[in-house]
């Protein structure tokens, strides 16, 4: 196999790294099965930490905070519309926001907030708890295979290297560059925040209110706060009639994109917004 | 109302989130199977996963079990196999015939009321039973025209039915008080007339008052309020059955507020309670005496 010519070797070798995330993935499928899980979830807040984690939860909630009118949006920033409603709403993240948006407070400087930080936490314990969301064991699990994998294509990739430039070739740039991708792929498998019944449900959520969600903007009325909400946490915020523009959008900057991060209140709430108006 | 009784809501696309947010006021939900007849095993993973949110029955819609001709297999094969996949607690047809041949009718049609018919209904349900391995619950259809050729009332013709196949009664207490109003008898002496001991689900929805042949004729449409009538009715029956009772509001249109949807639910939760107290009364007493 490691005398085979360059282009062939690169084509056996992209080969193998498939065979190889097949397993690795298969293996760990195999072994999140055996694990107990319950995926009885109604609540949208709990649905979209499940989707998407912290991120979803705020724009979730957010949203559903804006469309009851108890948040304003000026400009990039959110601001509590009426703040003798902070202690009126029942859920606990829901309060965190308001509280934190007294003053005026951005999306990235929300989600850095140790009050929501600390709220999104019940959220990815009850999902842990049953067993959606990966644990730190199942977490463990993975990366046992995610690495096995990783080090049986680099050695291979190593071996042939060496080989080749044993007989006086260095052209090894594409396989070098094949096998960091493949090892960012297997890499990426194991950073997977759900575990397979967590993406079942999910899925099976997803399909089951797909005409409706098809359907939302062609109806004549909107539905109230928790529909929006569910489908927000289902689908994303954007599938809510209303807060797909293009303005709702700059809110929430992508994650990667840290020119967003500019806090709350004007820099008057040092250390992101902890304790902004607690 | 019984510890037992339960009351839900026909599962729609339109009302999927709210049904979904609300489910705990709604104790059970209804599809309608042949919306699913195409559907991809992932829908109906979908639609199973449903079920352990919330009890889940199941409806079908256009078999035509209440006819001379045999019931098409490969219809029925489609419908076992969204049975099969969702493991509804009970499933349920019509009393009627919605084709001729390759005709369609188009909606469901009251058959004449025959021991032909009876004989025919009999059949279907059996060869229905054993493709799908479970018996359906037969529900009771309201018609705007007396079906010609009829040599018996509908009581009778449904509880022949009911004898012959052993099925359970899914009674439609709106398609009842429309054909009681409609052929001029009293709502509540035409319920009496039926199997009530048979009686394992219950249909409320509302209808509409249409001119047919200069004649005043109660449509079922499913796109209005249930009327006050239907939940005496509901209470009345809920009296005089010993069993339990799964109450499901259908509606299919006009949907108003949600809200409302649950106010019906909630006056049907009442009209159970209401005739079961009277029930436990009249036993009680009985019990003295």
């Amino acid at each position: 196999m490691f005398t085979l010519r360059g282009p062939e070797f690169l084509v056996l070798f992209a080969a193998l790294a498939v065979v190889v995330y097949l397993i690795v993935d298969a293996l760990i499928t195999a072994r999140e099965l055996r694990l107990p899980s319950d995926s009885r979830i109604r609540d949208p807040y709990t649905i979209a930490y499940l989707r998407g984690q912290e991120r979803e939860l705020l724009r979730v909630v957010a949203m559903s905070l804006v469309f009851r009118r108890l948040l304003g949006v000026e400009g990039k920033t959110f601001l509590t519309v009426d703040r003798s409603e902070i202690d009126r709403v029942q859920s606990f993240v829901e309060q965190q926001v308001l509280r934190v948006c007294q003053k005026p407070c951005s999306a990235p400087g929300l989600i850095e907030d140790f009050g929501f930080k600390k709220a999104a936490a019940t959220y990815r314990g009850e999902l842990v708890r049953r067993g959606l969301i990966a644990s730190e064991a199942v977490e463990h699990g993975r990366w046992l295979f995610v690495f096995a994998g990783i080090a049986c294509l680099l050695v291979i990739a190593v071996i042939k290297i060496k080989v080749a430039i044993s007989t006086g070739h260095s052209n090894v740039g594409l396989l070098v560059v094949l096998a960091c991708v493949a090892a960012y792929v297997l890499w990426r498998r194991g950073q997977v925040h759900r575990t397979v019944a967590g993406n079942a449900a999910l899925k099976n959520l997803q399909v089951l209110f797909d005409s409706l969600r098809r359907s939302w903007r062609r109806r004549p009325k909107v539905d109230g706060p928790s529909e929006a909400a569910l489908l927000a946490a289902v689908f994303g915020v954007y599938a809510v009639q209303g807060f797909d523009n293009f303005a709702w959008a700059k809110m929430f900057p992508n994650a990667n994109d840290s020119s967003g991060g500019s806090g709350c209140g004007g820099g008057g709430c040092g250390g992101g917004c902890g304790g902004c108006g607690s | 109302m019984s510890a037992a009784d339960r009351v839900g809501l026909g599962w729609r696309d339109a009302l999927a989130a709210s049904t979904y947010v609300h489910l705990d006021s709604i104790d059970v939900v209804e599809v309608i199977l042949d919306d699913y007849f195409e559907a991809s095993a992932g829908q109906l993973r979908a639609l199973r996963s449903l079920g352990n949110e919330v009890p889940v029955i199941g409806h079908g819609v256009a078999l035509g079990l209440a006819s001379v001709s045999a019931v098409a297999t490969s219809r029925v094969e489609r419908l076992a196999r969204v049975v099969n996949a969702i493991e509804p607690q009970i499933w349920s047809e019509h009393l009627a015939f919605v084709r001729s041949g390759s005709y369609e009718i188009g909606h469901l049609a009251a058959p004449p009321r025959t021991s032909s018919t009876i004989d025919g209904a009999v059949a279907n349900v059996e060869t229905v039973r054993r493709i799908v391995g479970m018996l359906p619950a037969l529900e009771n259809i309201a018609t705007l025209i007396d079906p010609p050729a009829s040599t018996m009332s509908e009581p009778p013709w449904v509880t022949h039915i009911m004898a012959g196949t052993g099925s359970q009664l899914l009674l439609d207490l709106h398609n009842l008080y429309a054909n009681a109003v409609n052929f001029g008898h009293d709502p509540f002496e035409y319920l009496r007339a039926f199997p009530l001991n048979r009686v394992e689900v219950v249909h409320i929805s509302g209808g509409m008052w249409i001119e047919l042949e200069s004649t005043r004729r109660l449509l079922d449409d499913h796109v209005h309020d249930v009327p006050d009538i239907v939940f005496s009715m509901l209470a009345w029956l809920a009296e005089r059955c010993s069993q339990p009772l799964t109450v499901i509001l259908e509606r299919d249109g006009h949907y108003p507020e949600f809200d409302e949807l649950l106010c019906q639910l909630l006056r049907a939760r009442e009209a159970l309670a209401c005739g079961r107290a009277k029930r436990s009364r009249e036993t009680h007493e009985l019990a003295a005496v």
